[in-house]
């Protein structure tokens, strides 16, 4: 008799513990069709170099890529005045403050154009990065409205910054705010 | 032998079909019930009602201020299932018992008997198939999706050269539910049409996302650096909305076997990229995407609290919903829901931001036993009526008869005793 409560029991738990392999490999095929989420989702358009990565943006990078080991390539918005950042990036990599920015070339940038800023040498660190010797920079800075700064920056061991200057320019000037 | 299994089986019925396991199945309810009331208020409703509820749960282990008691309870659900049993054997016993006394006396009752049975059911059908999403649509606007706060899913896009992408790759939240378990669980996705797969883990249902720079990552809490950051867990809030879930993947090249570390987050608003075989991938982990059937505009909105309080009185919608060329209009209120194409509309939040028109929020619903609660309600109350009211009416006839029964014997012995006449 005992036996036969055993078996009731077993056969009630069985069901209850042969349960699917949750670690098991799953085989994704399946889509989902595109909706206004999708519109909203992103602020920007953009062509991004294939050799780049987008990473997670920060409160100052809301475009945010890496590329090769060090490589950094990010758009940010300022405050200040066009003359103020570019003298403070130029600071950066130890060299003269400027008194204008008219001996910069324009490129394009964001649906208009920006002075387009170089720099390389021992990097003297700041807003939180550290310093670095044989660095580069290469930047394009441009004004939007009257107070707004906006910039595209890309910074990383010279040789590296040097060999992106094409793929920099051409995300500058692909990016589009929506 | 024979004998010895027909009451072995009996045996098995009686305790089945008895009210012993009504009486201890409720009153285990009663405290599960209470207990998940008490928890709740600490760990919020999406935690204690999956720990008490859900049907992967076959013990609770109740925790009060956040410390556990020392004390295992059987899962609500299995409690309710193990009732229901008890419901329907009882229900059969009771079928046996009346056919001798004769059914059609007792139909109102079974009815009424196995509506609750039936409301059991319906119960644990909604437990394992209702899915629960949010629609907030600005007054003047329009919107042609929901999206599930509380789930998680990922998504896998691929780039053209043009820097767009068409529909994307769904891993969806129900294959995500063991990866979310523990942080040491992984699993390995297998994409058919792209050229690599993904292994996804190191899940924390709330996390941010550290630079190395400022702190060292804690390998054995399974944290470690991608790309200068890495996904540390902070406290769980106890509204599950406002968690945000992280987690770590490893894109596994299928040619060259090359092993890519990403980091996806619900906080983090657009895909991170990965590039194989010349082509952009991006991916990004979102609180889970339900395209509707239907576009939903909202015409008209409006939403009273109880003066100098937060507490909602009415909220009301007036939308157009626009299915193909087909356009119809439909009020939606407080209790009064829209149904269509197997999704329920409720009214949920309403909100009037300063300086901007009013939004409404619909929670949307898949219940496939979303009416039954009604149906069976209906049936129980017919049930009820028909017995008290046959009841009622064998009482009258019987009291009528027994009245013109007994007049008679009053009159002749008032006249014997030289009465009132």
């Amino acid at each position: 008799m005992k036996h036969h409560y055993l078996i009731l029991i077993f056969s009630l738990c069985l069901p209850l513990v042969s349960c699917q392999d949750e670690s098991q490999t799953v085989e994704i095929t399946g889509k989902r069709r595109l909706t206004d989420y999708d519109q909203q989702s992103d602020s920007f358009d953009f062509i991004s170099p294939k050799d780049w990565r987008r990473v997670p943006a920060t409160r100052f990078r809301e475009l945010n890529f890496k590329f090769g080991k060090d490589g950094e390539a990010y758009f940010s918005r300022a405050n200040g005045s066009l003359l103020e950042n570019t003298n403070r990036w130029l600071k950066q990599y130890g060299q003269e403050p400027v008194a204008t920015l008219e001996s910069f070339p324009l490129v394009d940038f964001a649906g208009g154009q920006g002075y387009l800023i170089e720099a390389d040498g021992d990097f003297r660190g700041g807003m939180g990065a550290a310093s670095r010797s044989d660095w580069g920079l290469i930047g394009v800075i441009a004004s939007v409205g009257e107070s707004t700064i906006v910039t595209v920056k890309m910074v990383g061991p010279k040789e590296e910054v040097k060999a992106q200057k094409d793929n920099f320019l051409s995300f500058s000037e692909s990016i589009k705010g929506r | 032998m024979a004998k010895s299994s027909k009451s072995f089986l009996a045996k098995v019925w009686r305790v089945l079909s008895g009210y012993e396991i009504a009486v201890v199945t409720m009153f285990l309810l009663l405290i599960l019930t209470w207990l998940c009331t008490l928890d709740m208020a600490d760990r919020g409703i999406y935690t204690t009602v999956h720990a008490y509820y859900d049907i992967e749960n076959f013990f609770v282990q109740p925790h009060y201020k956040f410390n556990p008691l020392p004390l295992y309870l059987p899962g609500g659900f299995w409690v309710c299932a193990l009732l229901t049993v008890n419901l329907i054997c009882g229900g059969i016993v009771r079928v046996i018992q009346y056919r001798r006394k004769g059914l059609h006396k007792y139909i109102g009752v079974l009815l009424a008997h196995f509506s609750m049975a039936a409301l059991m059911i319906s119960g644990a059908i909604t437990s394992i198939e209702a899915k629960h999403a949010h629609m907030t649509v600005v007054k003047g606007e329009t919107s042609d999706y929901a999206q599930r706060y509380t789930e998680h899913s990922i998504e896998v896009v691929t780039y053209d050269d043009a820097g767009k992408h068409a529909e994307p790759l769904v891993i969806p939240s129900e294959r995500m539910q063991w990866i979310k378990k523990n942080w040491e669980n992984t699993r390995l996705f297998e994409f058919p049409d792209l050229p690599f797969d993904l292994e996804v883990g190191g899940f924390r249902r709330n996390a941010v996302i550290v630079p190395t720079k400022s702190e060292a990552p804690v390998s054995a809490e399974g944290q470690f650096e991608v790309d200068g950051v890495f996904l540390k867990a902070v406290f769980d809030e106890s509204q599950e909305e406002a968690n945000s879930g992280g987690c770590y993947v490893k894109v596994i090249e299928k040619e060259s076997k090359k092993e890519t570390y990403l980091i996806l987050s619900t906080a983090v608003f657009h895909p991170v990229t990965v590039t194989v075989n010349d082509t952009i991938y991006g991916l990004r982990m979102l609180r889970e995407i339900w395209p509707m059937p239907y576009v939903v505009q909202l015409d008209e909105t409006e939403g009273e609290y109880y003066p100098g309080s937060s507490k909602p009185k009415s909220f009301m919608s007036e939308i157009t919903r626009f299915k193909g060329e087909e356009s119809r209009s439909f009020h939606i209120e407080m209790n009064e829901p829209m149904r269509s194409d197997g999704y329920t509309l409720y009214q949920a939040k309403w909100a009037n931001p300063e300086g901007a028109e009013p939004q409404s929020t619909f929670e949307i619903v898949t219940d496939p036993a979303s009416r039954w609660p009604e149906y069976c309600l209906w049936v129980a109350m017919v049930g009820l009526c028909i017995h008290f009211g046959t009841s009622l009416a064998v009482f009258v006839m019987r009291s009528t008869k027994s009245k013109s029964t007994k007049q008679p014997t009053t009159k002749q012995s008032m006249t014997q005793q030289g009465g009132a006449e």
